[in-house]
């Protein structure tokens, strides 16, 4: 479900990129997404295929690269990688830690037609 | 190339000189425009002085009757209003219009969440200098309405017990955005198996800070803590 919402806002995101920069077309998108924020990359492809329609990204790729996800252990000062659902340090099981990597929900680079 | 029918050969008329191709790198957030709506909704709460709330949860999680249950105990002392969203119908809004709380609906038509922009042409309905807290309900839902800051200065989640106990770990990144998770309907607990301490321990490991409440809008248990962790959220913010 928030795979189609994401997706719209890709095409909402991409389309002003593109034409700030007086483009014609997208032919290339890639995003970079963190696994926090569990989106089903599969998923969220198939839902640019419909909502890319009739859109200046109609002929494009969607590229994503998969960040994985970091925390920062506020006990032992030391970062662990975090195994999804749950956020603990599995040195110390502390609660306390910070997100350094996982979050990502970014637009990184397009392929423009002019 | 093939040799046959000459296909790999570029036809003179297909090149257009004019077309070209370029790589740009941008590095954005995809959520860059609502985090700026959501920047003006802080400011607009600020300079009005106005605590705001984002409400989330399932549908029918209790999130009108928990409104509903704060306001007639508070309303005589605290100025209260809600932005009321949901798919279609008007019927949050004007359940809380009856009971005096000003209130103004969002129907997201086919959007299954609040994002920042609908909460701030709302905002331009409401004499905000009137108002101490702003409830804003979001949609009926627990996935998407975690992508979307509203500005508001606390969010969190009703979850109510005939849901199950289960649920935060299948929804995680709802409960990881948020400041406290809420227990609903605690007047059922008797009737349904639900276990307090399972959405208690998996909220803790989803967000180490996220304060946990029970409560039940119906019987009354509960309600008074609640709204002392607002009230207190709110001196936080406004001292
Ligand atoms: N027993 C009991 N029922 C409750 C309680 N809180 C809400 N309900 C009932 O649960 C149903 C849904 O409550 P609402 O407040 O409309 O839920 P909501 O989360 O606002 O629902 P949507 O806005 O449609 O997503 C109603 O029939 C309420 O009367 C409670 O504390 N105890
Ligand atoms: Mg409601
Ligand atoms: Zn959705
Ligand atoms: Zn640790
Ligand atoms: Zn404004």
């Amino acid at each position: 479900m928030h795979e189609w919402s994401l997706a719209l806002e890709i095409i909402k995101s991409a389309e002003k990129e593109a034409k700030e920069r007086n483009a014609k077309s997208v032919s290339e998108i890639f995003l970079e997404i963190g696994v926090l924020n569990n989106i089903v990359v599969e998923q969220l492809k198939d839902s640019f295929e419909i909502a890319k329609r009739e859109t200046m990204l109609n002929d494009s790729v969607l590229f994503v690269k998969e960040i994985e996800g970091v925390a920062f252990c506020n006990n032992c000062k030391k970062s662990f990688k975090i195994t999804l659902p749950f956020i603990f340090c599995p040195r110390c099981t502390e609660v306390d830690v910070k997100i350094e990597k996982g979050d990502e929900l970014n637009l990184t680079k397009m392929t423009l037609e002019f | 190339m093939c040799e046959e029918c000459g296909c790999g050969i570029p036809e003179e008329s297909k090149v257009d000189a004019s077309r070209h191709t370029e790589e740009v790198n941008i590095y954005k957030s995809l959520l860059s425009e609502n985090e700026k709506e959501a920047d003006e909704n802080r400011e607009h709460f600020f300079k009005h002085n106005v605590f705001a709330i984002n409400l989330m949860g399932s549908p029918g999680a209790g999130k009108t009757a928990l409104i509903e249950a704060i306001s007639e105990k508070i309303k005589d002392n605290y100025k209260i209003a809600a932005i009321e969203g949901d798919l279609a119908t008007e019927r949050d809004a004007l359940r809380l219009k009856k009971i005096g709380i000003e209130s103004i609906q969002i129907m997201t038509g086919s959007t299954c969440h609040l994002d920042a922009k609908s909460v701030h042409k709302a905002l331009h309905h409401l004499n905000l200098e009137n108002i101490d807290i702003l409830f804003v309900e979001n949609v009926g839902n627990l996935v998407c309405p975690a992508l979307y800051d509203l500005g508001c200065h606390i969010n969190g989640v009703l979850l109510s017990v005939t849901e199950g106990s289960d649920k935060v770990a299948k929804y995680p990144v709802i409960f990881r955005k948020s400041n406290f998770l809420t227990i609903t309907k605690t007047d059922l607990l008797p009737y349904v198996d639900f276990n307090i301490d399972q959405p208690k321990k998996e909220s803790k490991l989803l967000k180490g800070d996220i304060r946990f409440f029970k409560l039940s809008s119906k019987n009354d248990e509960g309600v008074d803590e609640f709204i002392s962790y607002i009230l207190e959220k709110r001196e936080e913010v406004f001292k």
